[in-house]
């Protein structure tokens, strides 16, 4: 016998109510993308720092940026990324080359903390016309043995 | 002599002009030479290593001056950063000159593996970590986090009493379901208060654990260190199980909580058999963590 229309309609309410009872369950928060990316090596300055989470993070979430010895970058503030879901990031100024560590406090909104540390590098610039000169220096070093050989010859 | 502008053209005047300039090629291809020198070492990169792509992860809470549990795991992207042999830490205090270095303890027999060291921190402040990181194939790379040392612990510290609390128990919420956020709760981690436990005369472990609110990797499974270690060691310890929330659907923490000072969650507390803290424990706990602090004291 074919349902009736009114026992779809409870079945449905009844989907609907057992789907409501599902207790919504927290967790720490995972970093699931990240801006600079953990071990990248950087040939020009990064301008901000943006962390992606697998779940809502709150505004008492953190990032700090610091050099090898533990010299805190100041001037940071985090900011939430209101267009991301579990998106944070800081602005950045200038930095030099070297290695910094990006050190993160994630706080869900149940309030669960966690933290983690990822470094990046920024090298350090290098002259566009460095082969020239290479080239340049071996050629400079054949033509000063061929000019002192040259010269004993004489 | 020859005149001013017969110069090159005069034998004697041409041959030292000449001689002065083979000299003067030879100089400038000299300093060619050194140029070309000069830019090879320049253009070499600054950084002779490269950064790790390795995360680390702080697992525990509560840093205060002592020895505190600091742990941590290894991240390589979103798994968990395999092939690491040892760990070997220093630690320096950020504009001071107190430092320690010592090596940390692995624990595999958990959800996700995760390094445990307790570091000897007789300062507040903030402490910077390196950590060197020797890989199986020998290779090492390094990891650096700053963790920031209280003066005071906001938990029992060791060998204080155990807060006397009077825990909800089967006696008092014949629910079992209330008692716990779990999937199918075990009866036997709901029979004794800590006032009774810390008056019975057996060591005694509290775990503060929410089985069912937090399903990730770092508290779920510390219930289930907690009950694999009763297993092993049955009735010579007791273990007792609060939920950190009294209302599932509000959220309101238990007033342990705030009893034993804890503002996060998992913690696991091991008691002597006088009631005091021997062992405490925040975020991921294994089985072997467990029973190294808890069967020393066993009768």
């Amino acid at each position: 016998m074919s349902q009736t229309i009114p026992q779809k309609f409870y079945y449905c309410i009844l989907a609907l109510c057992l789907l409501a009872t599902v207790q919504q369950t927290y967790a720490h928060a995972t970093l699931t993308q990240a801006q600079p990316a953990p071990g990248a090596q950087l040939s020009q300055p990064p301008t901000e720092i943006r962390l992606v989470f697998n779940e809502p993070v709150t505004a008492d979430s953190t990032i700090t940026l610091f050099t090898p010895n533990f010299q805190t970058i100041p001037g940071l503030t985090t900011h939430l990324d209101p267009a991301g879901v579990g998106e944070v990031f800081t602005t950045l100024p200038p930095l030099e080359p070297n290695e910094y560590t990006v050190q993160w406090t994630a706080v869900s909104a149940d309030r669960h903390q966690i933290s983690g540390s990822y470094t990046f590098t920024i090298t350090a610039k290098t002259a566009n016309t460095s082969w020239l000169w290479r080239g340049g220096g071996f050629i400079g070093g054949i033509l000063v043995v061929w000019w002192l050989a040259r010269r004993r010859a004489t | 002599m020859c005149p001013g502008d017969q110069v090159i053209r005069c034998p004697g005047k041409k041959v030292a002009v000449y001689a002065f300039c083979r000299h003067m090629v030879g100089y400038c291809l000299f300093l060619v030479l050194i140029a070309g020198l000069v830019a090879c070492r320049q253009s070499q990169p600054a950084i002779v290593e490269s950064p790790s792509p390795i995360q680390m992860v702080l697992v525990s809470s509560d840093f205060a001056v002592g020895q505190p549990r600091v742990a941590f795991a290894l991240r390589d992207g979103p798994q968990a950063a395999t092939g690491v042999q040892t760990v070997a830490l220093t630690a320096v205090l950020i504009d001071g000159e107190t430092t320690w270095s010592g090596t940390a303890t692995p624990y595999d027999d958990y959800e996700i593996p995760y390094w445990v060291v307790y570091p000897e921190l007789p300062t507040a402040g903030f402490w910077g970590f390196t950590a060197q990181l020797t890989m199986n194939d020998n290779s090492a790379v390094e990891a650096t986090f700053i963790i920031d040392v209280k003066a005071n612990s906001l938990s029992p510290v060791i060998g204080a009493a155990a807060p006397a609390s009077q825990n909800r128990t089967l006696a008092s919420e014949p629910d079992i379901n209330k008692l716990s956020s779990g999937q199918n709760p075990n009866s036997a981690l709901y029979q004794l208060t800590v006032a009774e436990a810390i008056t019975s005369g057996k060591p005694t472990v509290v775990a503060f654990v929410t089985p069912g609110l937090c399903e990730s990797e770092w508290c779920l499974p510390v219930l289930n260190s907690v009950e694999e270690v009763r297993a092993n060691v049955g009735q010579a310890s007791q273990f007792i199980h609060i939920e950190v929330y009294e209302d599932f659907e509000k959220l309101t923490r238990v007033k342990e909580m705030r009893e034993w000072g804890l503002e996060t969650e998992p913690w696991v507390f091991v008691l002597d058999e006088n009631g005091r803290i021997a062992a405490k424990f925040s975020g991921p706990l294994s089985p072997r963590e467990l029973s190294n602090a808890l069967v020393p004291l066993l009768p």
